[in-house]
Protein backbone atom coordinates (compact mmCIF):
# COMPACT_ATOMS: atom_id res chain seq x y z
CA UNK A 1 0.00 0.00 0.00
CA UNK A 2 2.79 2.43 0.99
CA UNK A 3 4.89 1.03 -1.90
CA UNK A 4 2.11 2.12 -4.23
CA UNK A 5 1.75 5.48 -2.82
CA UNK A 6 5.37 6.17 -2.98
CA UNK A 7 5.19 5.23 -6.72
CA UNK A 8 2.15 7.37 -7.27
CA UNK A 9 3.84 10.36 -5.75
CA UNK A 10 7.16 9.97 -7.82
CA UNK A 11 4.96 9.37 -11.34
CA UNK A 12 3.31 12.58 -9.93
CA UNK A 13 6.70 14.74 -9.48
CA UNK A 14 7.88 13.08 -12.89
CA UNK A 15 5.10 14.76 -14.54
CA UNK A 16 5.71 17.91 -12.67
CA UNK A 17 9.32 18.07 -13.75
CA UNK A 18 8.07 17.38 -17.51
CA UNK A 19 5.17 19.81 -17.44
CA UNK A 20 8.20 23.04 -15.70
CA UNK A 21 11.38 22.15 -16.49
CA UNK A 22 11.92 24.68 -19.28
CA UNK A 23 9.82 27.14 -17.99
CA UNK A 24 11.82 27.12 -14.55
CA UNK A 25 15.03 27.35 -17.32
CA UNK A 26 13.77 30.27 -18.58
CA UNK A 27 12.98 31.91 -15.17
CA UNK A 28 16.59 31.06 -14.41
CA UNK A 29 18.06 31.89 -18.04
CA UNK A 30 16.32 35.43 -17.73
CA UNK A 31 18.34 36.20 -14.11
CA UNK A 32 22.09 34.35 -15.42
CA UNK A 33 22.48 34.40 -18.84
CA UNK A 34 24.29 31.44 -18.95
CA UNK A 35 22.57 27.92 -20.16
CA UNK A 36 24.76 25.83 -17.79
CA UNK A 37 24.10 27.82 -14.65
CA UNK A 38 20.46 28.00 -15.35
CA UNK A 39 20.34 24.35 -15.51
CA UNK A 40 22.06 23.76 -12.58
CA UNK A 41 19.69 25.98 -10.86
CA UNK A 42 16.69 23.74 -12.49
CA UNK A 43 17.79 20.88 -11.00
CA UNK A 44 18.94 22.46 -7.54
CA UNK A 45 14.77 24.05 -7.41
CA UNK A 46 13.21 20.30 -8.40
CA UNK A 47 15.57 18.62 -5.14
CA UNK A 48 14.33 21.54 -3.18
CA UNK A 49 10.93 21.55 -4.15
CA UNK A 50 11.09 17.85 -3.50
CA UNK A 51 12.73 17.48 -0.25
CA UNK A 52 10.29 20.53 1.12
CA UNK A 53 7.47 18.44 0.29
CA UNK A 54 4.87 21.30 -0.18
CA UNK A 55 4.45 20.91 -4.06
CA UNK A 56 1.68 18.32 -4.20
CA UNK A 57 -0.30 20.95 -2.43
CA UNK A 58 0.10 24.33 -3.92
CA UNK A 59 -2.40 26.29 -5.99
CA UNK A 60 -0.22 28.27 -8.05
CA UNK A 61 2.77 25.49 -9.50
CA UNK A 62 4.23 27.93 -11.84
CA UNK A 63 4.42 30.91 -9.15
CA UNK A 64 5.81 28.51 -6.79
CA UNK A 65 8.09 26.97 -8.92
CA UNK A 66 9.49 30.38 -10.09
CA UNK A 67 9.77 31.46 -6.63
CA UNK A 68 12.22 28.64 -5.73
CA UNK A 69 14.07 29.19 -9.02
CA UNK A 70 14.62 32.73 -8.80
CA UNK A 71 15.88 32.81 -4.95
CA UNK A 72 18.11 30.13 -5.95
CA UNK A 73 19.44 31.87 -9.12
CA UNK A 74 19.55 35.36 -7.48
CA UNK A 75 21.89 34.00 -5.16
CA UNK A 76 24.27 32.12 -7.63
CA UNK A 77 24.30 35.61 -9.60
CA UNK A 78 25.53 36.91 -6.32
CA UNK A 79 27.84 34.73 -5.71
CA UNK A 80 29.50 34.83 -9.30
CA UNK A 81 29.63 38.49 -9.17
CA UNK A 82 31.89 37.87 -5.65
CA UNK A 83 33.99 35.80 -7.55
CA UNK A 84 34.28 37.57 -10.91
CA UNK A 85 33.43 41.53 -9.89
CA UNK A 86 35.28 42.89 -12.61
CA UNK A 87 32.56 40.86 -14.67
CA UNK A 88 30.62 42.92 -17.89
CA UNK A 89 27.30 42.35 -19.03
CA UNK A 90 27.67 41.40 -22.74
CA UNK A 91 26.63 44.83 -24.22
CA UNK A 92 28.99 46.92 -22.27
CA UNK A 93 31.59 44.42 -23.49
CA UNK A 94 30.57 45.05 -27.48
CA UNK A 95 30.52 48.76 -27.20
CA UNK A 96 34.02 48.84 -26.47
CA UNK A 97 35.06 48.30 -29.69
CA UNK A 98 35.83 51.58 -31.39
CA UNK A 99 32.85 51.37 -33.76
CA UNK A 100 29.51 50.26 -31.55
CA UNK A 101 27.42 51.32 -34.72
CA UNK A 102 29.26 48.60 -37.20
CA UNK A 103 28.62 46.36 -33.72
CA UNK A 104 24.83 47.04 -34.07
CA UNK A 105 24.82 46.52 -37.73
CA UNK A 106 27.03 43.17 -37.49
CA UNK A 107 24.77 41.48 -34.91
CA UNK A 108 21.09 40.98 -35.54
CA UNK A 109 19.07 43.33 -33.71
CA UNK A 110 17.79 40.71 -30.49
CA UNK A 111 20.66 40.46 -29.55
CA UNK A 112 21.47 44.27 -29.77
CA UNK A 113 18.19 44.46 -27.20
CA UNK A 114 19.36 41.38 -25.28
CA UNK A 115 22.88 43.63 -24.66
CA UNK A 116 21.26 47.13 -23.94
CA UNK A 117 18.99 44.69 -21.44
CA UNK A 118 21.85 43.15 -20.17
CA UNK A 119 23.20 46.26 -19.54
CA UNK A 120 20.33 47.53 -17.34
CA UNK A 121 20.50 48.22 -13.53
CA UNK A 122 19.49 45.10 -11.91
CA UNK A 123 16.60 46.21 -10.04
CA UNK A 124 15.01 47.44 -13.79
CA UNK A 125 16.92 44.04 -15.42
CA UNK A 126 15.21 41.85 -13.24
CA UNK A 127 11.80 41.83 -13.86
CA UNK A 128 11.72 43.26 -17.35
CA UNK A 129 13.65 39.78 -17.80
CA UNK A 130 10.99 38.17 -15.34
CA UNK A 131 8.55 39.62 -17.81
CA UNK A 132 9.72 37.80 -20.36
CA UNK A 133 9.46 34.79 -19.52
CA UNK A 134 6.22 33.06 -20.99
CA UNK A 135 4.30 36.65 -20.23
CA UNK A 136 4.52 36.33 -16.16
CA UNK A 137 1.98 39.26 -14.84
CA UNK A 138 3.22 41.89 -12.86
CA UNK A 139 0.95 40.47 -9.62
CA UNK A 140 3.34 37.17 -10.62
CA UNK A 141 6.80 39.05 -10.60
CA UNK A 142 5.65 40.68 -7.54
CA UNK A 143 5.19 37.51 -6.17
CA UNK A 144 8.36 36.24 -7.16
CA UNK A 145 10.55 39.19 -6.38
CA UNK A 146 8.30 39.68 -3.14
CA UNK A 147 8.19 43.61 -3.66
CA UNK A 148 4.87 45.32 -4.22
CA UNK A 149 2.67 44.97 -7.13
CA UNK A 150 2.97 48.95 -8.04
CA UNK A 151 6.57 48.93 -7.63
CA UNK A 152 6.75 46.25 -10.15
CA UNK A 153 4.75 48.05 -12.95
CA UNK A 154 7.12 51.41 -12.43
CA UNK A 155 10.49 49.58 -12.52
CA UNK A 156 8.93 47.98 -15.75
CA UNK A 157 8.20 51.30 -17.32
CA UNK A 158 11.47 52.37 -16.62
CA UNK A 159 13.16 49.84 -17.72
CA UNK A 160 11.26 49.91 -21.11
CA UNK A 161 11.90 53.90 -20.96
CA UNK A 162 15.78 53.08 -20.71
CA UNK A 163 15.73 50.06 -22.87
CA UNK A 164 14.09 52.71 -25.65
CA UNK A 165 16.56 55.39 -25.12
CA UNK A 166 19.55 53.33 -25.27
CA UNK A 167 18.45 51.56 -28.08
CA UNK A 168 17.21 54.64 -29.86
CA UNK A 169 20.88 56.48 -29.10
CA UNK A 170 22.47 53.64 -30.28
CA UNK A 171 20.58 53.30 -33.50
CA UNK A 172 21.59 56.97 -34.42
CA UNK A 173 24.75 56.44 -33.81
CA UNK A 174 25.20 58.24 -30.58
CA UNK A 175 25.38 55.84 -28.31
CA UNK A 176 28.85 55.73 -26.52
CA UNK A 177 28.36 52.72 -24.20
CA UNK A 178 29.07 54.30 -20.98
CA UNK B 1 14.74 55.49 -37.41
CA UNK B 2 11.21 55.76 -37.06
CA UNK B 3 9.75 55.04 -33.92
CA UNK B 4 7.08 52.44 -34.98
CA UNK B 5 10.21 50.47 -36.36
CA UNK B 6 12.26 50.58 -32.67
CA UNK B 7 8.95 49.52 -30.83
CA UNK B 8 8.50 46.52 -32.99
CA UNK B 9 12.44 45.71 -32.68
CA UNK B 10 12.19 45.94 -28.81
CA UNK B 11 9.04 44.25 -28.69
CA UNK B 12 11.30 40.99 -30.73
CA UNK B 13 14.30 41.63 -28.69
CA UNK B 14 11.99 41.28 -25.50
CA UNK B 15 10.25 38.03 -26.52
CA UNK B 16 13.37 36.63 -27.89
CA UNK B 17 15.28 37.25 -24.37
CA UNK B 18 14.20 34.25 -22.48
CA UNK B 19 13.78 31.97 -25.67
CA UNK B 20 16.91 30.01 -24.69
CA UNK B 21 16.55 26.53 -25.07
CA UNK B 22 18.23 23.97 -22.27
CA UNK B 23 20.12 20.87 -23.73
CA UNK B 24 18.15 18.30 -24.50
CA UNK B 25 17.56 15.63 -21.90
CA UNK B 26 16.61 18.45 -18.93
CA UNK B 27 13.85 16.50 -17.50
CA UNK B 28 15.70 13.29 -17.33
CA UNK B 29 18.71 14.80 -15.62
CA UNK B 30 16.19 16.41 -13.02
CA UNK B 31 14.49 13.61 -12.41
CA UNK B 32 17.90 11.12 -12.26
CA UNK B 33 19.60 14.06 -9.62
CA UNK B 34 16.10 13.86 -7.31
CA UNK B 35 16.27 10.42 -7.35
CA UNK B 36 20.18 10.50 -6.80
CA UNK B 37 19.56 12.44 -4.05
CA UNK B 38 16.08 10.37 -2.66
CA UNK B 39 18.35 7.15 -2.79
CA UNK B 40 21.22 8.83 -0.66
CA UNK B 41 18.74 9.75 2.21
CA UNK B 42 17.54 6.77 2.28
CA UNK B 43 21.12 5.16 2.49
CA UNK B 44 21.86 8.18 5.48
CA UNK B 45 18.51 6.38 7.51
CA UNK B 46 19.97 2.96 6.83
CA UNK B 47 23.01 4.09 8.06
CA UNK B 48 21.77 4.96 10.73
CA UNK B 49 19.47 2.41 11.50
CA UNK B 50 22.83 -0.08 11.60
CA UNK B 51 25.60 2.00 13.38
CA UNK B 52 22.75 2.94 16.54
CA UNK B 53 22.32 -0.83 17.36
CA UNK B 54 26.18 -1.66 16.96
CA UNK B 55 26.94 1.01 19.00
CA UNK B 56 24.60 0.33 21.43
CA UNK B 57 25.50 -3.86 21.44
CA UNK B 58 29.11 -2.96 21.64
CA UNK B 59 28.22 -0.88 25.01
CA UNK B 60 26.20 -3.57 26.52
CA UNK B 61 28.97 -5.81 26.05
CA UNK B 62 31.25 -3.86 27.66
CA UNK B 63 29.51 -2.73 30.25
CA UNK B 64 28.88 -6.37 31.21
CA UNK B 65 32.65 -7.79 30.52
CA UNK B 66 34.19 -4.71 32.00
CA UNK B 67 36.65 -6.21 34.83
CA UNK B 68 35.60 -5.43 38.14
CA UNK B 69 37.98 -4.51 40.87
CA UNK B 70 38.54 -6.04 44.01
CA UNK B 71 36.90 -3.88 46.70
CA UNK B 72 39.73 -2.46 48.90
CA UNK B 73 39.55 -3.00 52.80
CA UNK B 74 38.18 -0.38 54.31
CA UNK B 75 39.22 1.89 56.67
CA UNK B 76 37.97 1.77 60.83
CA UNK B 77 38.63 4.18 63.50
CA UNK B 78 39.59 2.36 66.36
CA UNK B 79 40.35 3.18 70.08
CA UNK B 80 43.86 1.37 69.44
CA UNK B 81 46.76 3.37 69.67
CA UNK B 82 47.96 4.67 66.30
CA UNK B 83 51.39 2.76 66.80
CA UNK B 84 49.61 -0.35 66.67
CA UNK B 85 47.36 0.83 64.37
CA UNK B 86 50.00 1.65 61.55
CA UNK B 87 52.27 -1.70 62.56
CA UNK B 88 48.96 -3.81 61.81
CA UNK B 89 48.25 -1.66 58.39
CA UNK B 90 47.75 -4.49 55.82
CA UNK B 91 49.61 -4.19 52.60
CA UNK B 92 47.46 -2.65 49.74
CA UNK B 93 48.38 -3.21 46.04
CA UNK B 94 49.28 0.27 44.41
CA UNK B 95 46.49 0.01 42.14
CA UNK B 96 44.08 -0.19 44.67
CA UNK B 97 45.55 2.58 47.11
CA UNK B 98 45.14 4.84 43.79
CA UNK B 99 41.47 4.06 44.15
CA UNK B 100 40.88 4.11 47.50
CA UNK B 101 42.50 7.64 47.57
CA UNK B 102 40.52 10.21 49.15
CA UNK B 103 40.01 13.58 47.68
CA UNK B 104 42.51 16.26 49.91
CA UNK B 105 39.30 17.93 51.30
CA UNK B 106 38.65 14.54 53.29
CA UNK B 107 41.18 14.28 56.42
CA UNK B 108 41.01 11.40 57.79
CA UNK B 109 41.16 11.68 61.81
CA UNK B 110 43.23 9.65 64.25
CA UNK B 111 41.37 8.27 67.05
CA UNK B 112 41.21 10.13 70.27
CA UNK B 113 43.67 8.90 72.59
CA UNK B 114 42.88 8.42 76.64
CA UNK B 115 45.85 10.15 77.55
CA UNK B 116 48.24 12.44 76.06
CA UNK B 117 51.25 11.71 75.37
CA UNK B 118 51.10 8.37 75.24
CA UNK B 119 53.12 6.73 78.37
CA UNK B 120 56.29 5.12 76.81
CA UNK B 121 58.60 3.11 79.55
CA UNK B 122 61.83 4.67 80.29
CA UNK B 123 64.83 3.87 78.09
CA UNK B 124 67.87 2.75 79.56
CA UNK B 125 69.96 6.17 79.80
CA UNK B 126 66.62 7.41 81.53
CA UNK B 127 66.72 4.34 83.88
CA UNK B 128 70.36 4.62 85.12
CA UNK B 129 69.88 8.40 85.58
CA UNK B 130 67.22 7.69 87.89
CA UNK B 131 69.23 5.22 89.86
CA UNK B 132 71.83 7.90 90.08
CA UNK B 133 70.30 10.58 91.49
CA UNK B 134 68.38 8.21 94.03
CA UNK B 135 72.04 6.91 95.06
CA UNK B 136 73.14 10.73 95.84
CA UNK B 137 73.17 11.13 99.39
CA UNK B 138 71.68 14.55 101.03
CA UNK B 139 69.98 14.90 97.16
CA UNK B 140 66.83 16.51 98.12
CA UNK B 141 69.21 19.27 100.73
CA UNK B 142 71.01 19.68 98.09
CA UNK B 143 68.51 20.42 95.55
CA UNK B 144 66.77 22.53 98.63
CA UNK B 145 70.08 24.91 98.20
CA UNK B 146 70.44 24.83 94.83
CA UNK B 147 66.77 26.59 94.87
CA UNK B 148 66.96 28.76 97.68
CA UNK B 149 70.12 30.44 95.93
CA UNK B 150 68.13 31.11 93.10
CA UNK B 151 65.58 32.64 94.93
CA UNK B 152 67.66 34.79 96.56
CA UNK B 153 68.07 38.76 94.99
CA UNK B 154 71.14 38.86 92.91
CA UNK B 155 73.68 41.23 94.60
CA UNK B 156 75.62 43.35 91.87
CA UNK B 157 79.32 44.96 93.04
CA UNK B 158 79.45 48.77 92.35
CA UNK B 159 81.21 49.77 89.34
CA UNK B 160 83.67 52.24 89.10
CA UNK B 161 85.23 53.17 86.67
CA UNK B 162 88.29 55.49 86.35
CA UNK B 163 88.20 58.51 84.04
CA UNK B 164 90.35 58.61 80.78
CA UNK B 165 92.97 60.64 80.29
CA UNK B 166 94.07 62.24 77.37
CA UNK B 167 97.76 61.94 75.59
CA UNK B 168 98.27 65.55 76.55
CA UNK B 169 97.56 65.18 80.16
CA UNK B 170 99.85 62.39 80.51
CA UNK B 171 103.10 64.25 78.84
CA UNK B 172 102.41 67.41 81.23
Amino acid sequence: MAHQEAADSDARFCALVERQARFVFRVAHALLRKVHDAEDVVQETFVKVYRGGKWESVENERAFLATVAWRIAVERLAKRRREKPSEMPVWEMQSRDADPEQNAIRASWNRVVHGVMDGLPEELRQPLALSTVEDLNSREIARVMRIPEGTVRTRLMRARQLLRAKLSALMEGRYEGR
Amino acid sequence: MKGDELDQILARGLRSYADAEPRPGLEKRVINRVRETREIRSLKWLRWAISVPVFASLLIIAITFWPKRERTPEFHASSTPVAKSVSAAPVIPKAAEAAVRRPRSQRVLAPKREQFPTPVPLTEEERALLAFANGVPHAEEVMATQEKRMSEPLEIAEIHIEPLQEKGDEQR
